[in-house]
């Protein structure tokens, strides 16, 4: 009695053609926005560029504004290459979810659904410590901007 | 014939591997949507104690010269958080769907959980297309 139901819980969640179907079209989706997301983040690196091209014509001619926009080109750079670095990290995870997926539910193939899956689960997972990151740090920002403030 | 029905019937049944990747998915965007949820309330919040004040601190900043157009900004602001709502409903509808499906070992409710996640991506493909759009029109 106890072994029928141990495995009727264990076997009887499979992959029924609807949740296949389903997993597929998530699969495609996901895999449109990981290759637009990256796209995007590789433009806004270009874009960086184009920007710091145009302010060095246009920029003034003291050293004090000299210095001023070195610091923030440093600074505005980081920020780019940062987020680039998230984007290509963000897009392998989705990519290879969408991929393995779908090759999974076309092949019948059980070991590739799993590894897409294991590929999602870290794609969300990224994203949370990164949220628990920036939490952290607007916490932090708060706490010194009370502390300065006192 | 029947050993190939009997293949496709028993080949994808979902391990503890599987299931353990579907519940770990499940928890963080569980997290991640209610992260969400919080900032789209906190803004809302900000919006509705200090509107007024943004929309004439706005006014000053960009020399509308009138209220209108920060309020038309400030208007905006609360399309893009709408939006932004939706998007986060659909991750925290397919992280329940998926919690429920494993727990009640309901491929229907798993089914609609992968539906509510591909409609959590369309969202994010239409808002990488409008971000890429914004930053091309930079190039322009």
């Amino acid at each position: 009695m106890e072994n029928s139901t141990s495995d009727k819980s264990l076997f009887d969640l499979s992959f029924d053609e609807n949740v296949k179907q389903s997993l597929k079209g998530a699969a495609t989706w996901g895999g449109l926005a990981a290759i637009v997301s990256l796209i995007g983040s590789i433009l806004g690196l270009v874009n960086y560029f184009v920007e710091k091209g145009k302010e060095s014509r246009y920029g003034g001619n003291s050293l004090e504004e000299m210095q001023i926009q070195q610091a923030a080109n440093t600074g505005g750079l980081v920020s780019v290459v940062i987020t680039l670095i998230i984007g290509i990290i963000l897009f392998y995870f989705l990519n290879k979810f969408s991929r393995s997926a779908k090759a999974g539910i076309d092949t019948n193939d059980h070991y590739l659904i799993n590894e897409g899956l294991g590929s999602l689960s870290t794609y969300f997972k990224f994203i949370g410590v990164l949220l628990i990151i920036i939490l952290v740090l607007f916490a932090l920002g708060i706490l010194i901007g009370i502390g300065q403030g006192v | 014939m029947e050993q190939n029905q009997d293949q496709s019937l028993f080949d994808m049944n979902m391990d503890s591997s599987t299931q353990s990747h579907l519940l770990s998915i499940s928890k963080w965007t569980k997290f991640i949507s209610i992260v969400g949820f919080v900032i789209c309330g906190l803004v809302l919040l900000l919006l509705a104690v200090f509107g007024a004040k943004i929309t004439e601190q706005l006014s000053v900043l960009f020399s509308f010269g009138n209220s209108e157009l920060a309020g038309a900004l400030i208007a905006v602001v609360l399309i893009v958080l709408l939006l932004f709502g939706f998007w986060i409903y659909f991750l925290f509808r397919a992280s329940n769907l998926l919690r429920n499906g494993l727990q009640s070992r309901d491929t229907a409710q798993l089914a609609d959980g992968f539906k509510a996640m591909r409609i959590y991506f369309i969202f994010s493909f239409v808002i990488s297309v409008l971000s890429l759009l914004s930053t091309l029109q930079s190039f322009l």
